[in-house]
C-alpha cells in the first residue's frame, strides 16, 4: 500500500520527547480524561485521548466543531478554544469548520478549526465536499476522524486502507495515530495545527481507537503517570471524589462549567424549559405568524 | 436616479454594500472574473479582488456549507447559486443547518447570509433552468424569502436582506433580469422586508403576484379593465414573512382573490396565501379564491409558454372570479 503522506506515531514509551512533557500538562490531561469519562453518555468511552489530546493542542483563537461524542473537548480546562454548537447530523459541520478556517485565512486572522467526526461519516458526500474545499482553499483546518480499530470497522464504509490515505486525493496532509495514546494525539494535532497556522493547509487525522480490553486510554495514561512517580492510589481516590462532585454540580447547574468563557453553550438541559420558549430565536425578532401562533398556543 | 435593468440594480446593491461593509463577500461558481452566469457580479472581482469575490468549486452544498462557517467567523457571505434549480444539493445545509443555527444555539450562533439564485422560466431554459422553488423554503422555519420584480425593489430589497439578521433566500426572476428597466436611486436606500407593494388600485378583484409574473398580472388587469373589471394588484416582494395585513386589507375591499405563481399549483405558495385569506377574511369573500399557476409537471422546454401562467390564462380567472 502506497501511503506517502502517512506519519506513523509511536506510543509514548518509544518516543523521546514525551518524557519532556511538563508534569502539569500530563496531570491536567489525565484529570480532563477522567472527567470526560465520568460525564460519558456511552458513545464517548475510549475516545478521551483522541478528543482531549486534540483539544489540548488548540489555542484560545481556535474553534472546535464537536461531534456528539466529542463534547469532552469543551471540558479542556485551560485553553478554551471556542466550541461551536453541535449538529447531530453526521458530517454537515465539516464544511462549517472549513468555511470558518477559510475565513480566518482570508482575513489573515489567527485561528485554526478542529472538527470531529467518525468513520461512518467518511461515506457521506459532506465529507468529500468539505475536504475538497479544504484542499482547494488551503483552509487551516484539522479534520479529526475517530475510527474504531480493526479492518471490519471501516470495511463497510470504504475500500481504502483506512481514512488517512484519502487525504492524498484532496491534496492535504493525512496522518494516522493511535487513539489510546494521548501524547501521540497531542503531538500529531500540535503538528497539524502548526502546519495550518503556517499556511500549509489542512490535515486529515485518522485516530484509531483501541480494541475492547486493550490499551484503554485513561488507564494507559495512569500507568504512564505512575511510571513517572506522578500518581498514586491516594491521588486517584482524591480525583475520583473531585470528579464525582464536579459532574453532580454541573448536572445541577450547567452554567458553571469551568473554563468555558467562550465555549460552553448557554442553553443547557437541566434548566426548566420556558413555556412557549421554542418560538424564540427562530428569527432575530418574532415575526407576525409566530406571534400569532404563540398567542394561540398553550403558552399564552 | 439612473435607468437600470435588474442585473445592473443588483450589481449596484452588491457593490454599494461591499464598499460600505468590509465583512460582505460574494462566493459561487464563476462569480469572480467571469462575473456570474448572468453577469450579475460583473466588475466586482476587479474592484474587490479574489478574497472578497470568490470562485468556488462546483458544489452547492460546499458553497453554502462553507458560507455558514464564514458567517460564524463574522463575515457576511452572499453565496450565488447559478440557477435555483441547482440549489437542492445545498438544501440540506440551508434547511438543517442555516435555518436552525440561531434556534439550536439559543441565539448564540446566528448565521446571517443572503443566498442569491435566479428563478423562473420563459428563457428557454428547459426543466433544469426554469423552476421556482420558493415554497420549499417558505415551509422551513428560520428562513426569509424575497423575490423582487423590478430594479428599484431589487436594489432596495437586496440591501435590506444583506443587513437583515436572519438568513434570506433572494430569488431573482431571470426572465425580467434585463427586460425590467426603471429608475433606481443613486446610493443607499432599502426597501423593507415584509412589505408588499400596491402596484395598481382597484375595487373588484385582488390579484397577488411577484417576480416575472407580476407583469403578466398587470397585462391581464389592463385587458380586464376593458371589460369594466378593476383589479387591485399587490406585488408581494417579500414572500416570507408575507405582508398579511396588505393582503387582508385588499381582499376585505374587493371580496375576490386571484393568486398567480409560476411554481406548480399543488402546495405552492398560493395555497398558503388562500388559506391565510380564508382564516382572516372568509366572511368578506364574494367568490372562491382562484390560483393561476404552473402545472404539476416538470417544467417543459418547447411548450414553456403553455406552462407559465401568462396573461392569457390570468384574464379568464379574473373575469370568472369577478362574475361569480
Amino acid at each position: 500500500m502506497y501511503m506517502p503522506f502517512m506519519l506513523l506515531v509511536q506510543p509514548p514509551e518509544h518516543t523521546a520527547h514525551h518524557g519532556a512533557l511538563p508534569d502539569s500538562l500530563a496531570l491536567a490531561l489525565y484529570r480532563a480524561m477522567v472527567l470526560a469519562r465520568a460525564a460519558d453518555h456511552g458513545s464517548t468511552r475510549r475516545t478521551e485521548a483522541a478528543v482531549l489530546g486534540s483539544a489540548a493542542a488548540m489555542k484560545e483563537t481556535d474553534w472546535v466543531f464537536p461531534a456528539s461524542y466529542a463534547l469532552g473537548a469543551s471540558l479542556w480546562p485551560w485553553k478554551p478554544a471556542r466550541v461551536i454548537s453541535v449538529s447531530l447530523l453526521a458530517g454537515r459541520h465539516i464544511a462549517h469548520a472549513v468555511g470558518m478556517a477559510w475565513a480566518a485565512r482570508l482575513r489573515k486572522a489567527d485561528g485554526v478549526a478542529l472538527v470531529f467526526f467518525d468513520a461512518k461519516t467518511t461515506s457521506s458526500g459532506d465529507f468529500h465536499t468539505a475536504l475538497n474545499f479544504a484542499g482547494v482553499t488551503r483552509a487551516p483546518v484539522i479534520a479529526m476522524c475517530i475510527v474504531p480499530s480493526g479492518e471490519s470497522a471501516t470495511a463497510r464504509q470504504t475500500a481504502s486502507d483506512g481514512v488517512a490515505v484519502k487525504a492524498l486525493a484532496y491534496g492535504i496532509r493525512g496522518v494516522r495515530v493511535d487513539a489510546s495514546d494521548v501524547f501521540a494525539v497531542l503531538g500529531v494535532v500540535s503538528e497539524a495545527r502548526a502546519c495550518a497556522a503556517e499556511g500549509k493547509g489542512a490535515t486529515l487525522v485518522e485516530a484509531v481507537l483501541p480494541e475492547d480490553g486493550e490499551d484503554d486510554p485513561v488507564e494507559k495514561l495512569r500507568r504512564h503517570l505512575e511510571s513517572r512517580s506522578l500518581w498514586s492510589a491516594e491521588r486517584e481516590a482524591g480525583l475520583t471524589a473531585d470528579v464525582r462532585s464536579e459532574v453532580e454540580r454541573t448536572r445541577d447547574d450547567p452554567s458553571g462549567i469551568a473554563g468555558d468563557a467562550d465555549g460552553a453553550p448557554k442553553t443547557n438541559a437541566g434548566h426548566e424549559a420556558t413555556r412557549g420558549g421554542f418560538f424564540d430565536e427562530v428569527y432575530a425578532e418574532l415575526p407576525w405568524h409566530l406571534r400569532e401562533q404563540r398567542e394561540r398556543s398553550s403558552a399564552r | 436616479m439612473m435607468q437600470m435593468n435588474m442585473v445592473q440594480a443588483i450589481n449596484d446593491a452588491l457593490r454599494l454594500e461591499m464598499r460600505r461593509d468590509d465583512r460582505v463577500i460574494v462566493l459561487g461558481e464563476d462569480v469572480g472574473k467571469v462575473g456570474g452566469v448572468f453577469r450579475v457580479t460583473q466588475g466586482l472581482w476587479d474592484e474587490f479582488g479574489d478574497e472578497r469575490v470568490i470562485d468556488t468549486p462546483l458544489s452547492e452544498g460546499g458553497i453554502v456549507g462553507t458560507a455558514i462557517g464564514m458567517a460564524l467567523f463574522g463575515l457576511v457571505p452572499i453565496p450565488e447559486i447559478q440557477f435555483a434549480d441547482f440549489i437542492y444539493p445545498a438544501y440540506d445545509q440551508i434547511v438543517s443547518e442555516l435555518a436552525k443555527l440561531r434556534w439550536r444555539s439559543g441565539g448564540e450562533y446566528p448565521a446571517k447570509m443572503v443566498v442569491r439564485a435566479p428563478v423562473g422560466g420563459g428563457i428557454r431554459g428547459g426543466l433544469y433552468h426554469s423552476q421556482s422553488p420558493e415554497s420549499l423554503f417558505i415551509h422551513v422555519a428560520g428562513l426569509k424569502v424575497v423575490c423582487p420584480s423590478n430594479p428599484h425593489d431589487a436594489k432596495g430589497l437586496l440591501l435590506a436582506s444583506i443587513r437583515d439578521p436572519d438568513p434570506v433566500l433572494f430569488f431573482e426572476p431571470k426572465r425580467v433580469y434585463r427586460a425590467a428597466k426603471g429608475d433606481v436611486p443613486d446610493g443607499d436606500y432599502t426597501v423593507p422586508l415584509g412589505k408588499a407593494s400596491m402596484v395598481r388600485e382597484g375595487k373588484h378583484v385582488t390579484v397577488l403576484a411577484w417576480g416575472a409574473m407580476l407583469y403578466e398580472a398587470v397585462a391581464a388587469a389592463e385587458e380586464a379593465l376593458k371589460q369594466g373589471i378593476e383589479c387591485e394588484i399587490l406585488d408581494l416582494r417579500t414572500l416570507w414573512p408575507v405582508d398579511v395585513e396588505a393582503i387582508v386589507a385588499s381582499v376585505e375591499k374587493t371580496g375576490r382573490l386571484v393568486v398567480v405563481h409560476e411554481a406548480p399549483k399543488t402546495c405552492g405558495f398560493g395555497a398558503e396565501l388562500i388559506a391565510l385569506v380564508n382564516e382572516k377574511a372568509f366572511l368578506r369573500l364574494e367568490a372562491p379564491p382562484v390560483r393561476v399557476c404552473g402545472f404539476d409537471t416538470p417544467f417543459p422546454y418547447a411548450l414553456e409558454m403553455d406552462y407559465l401562467p401568462l396573461a392569457g390564462r390570468i384574464l379568464p380567472a379574473i373575469v370568472e372570479t369577478a362574475s361569480f
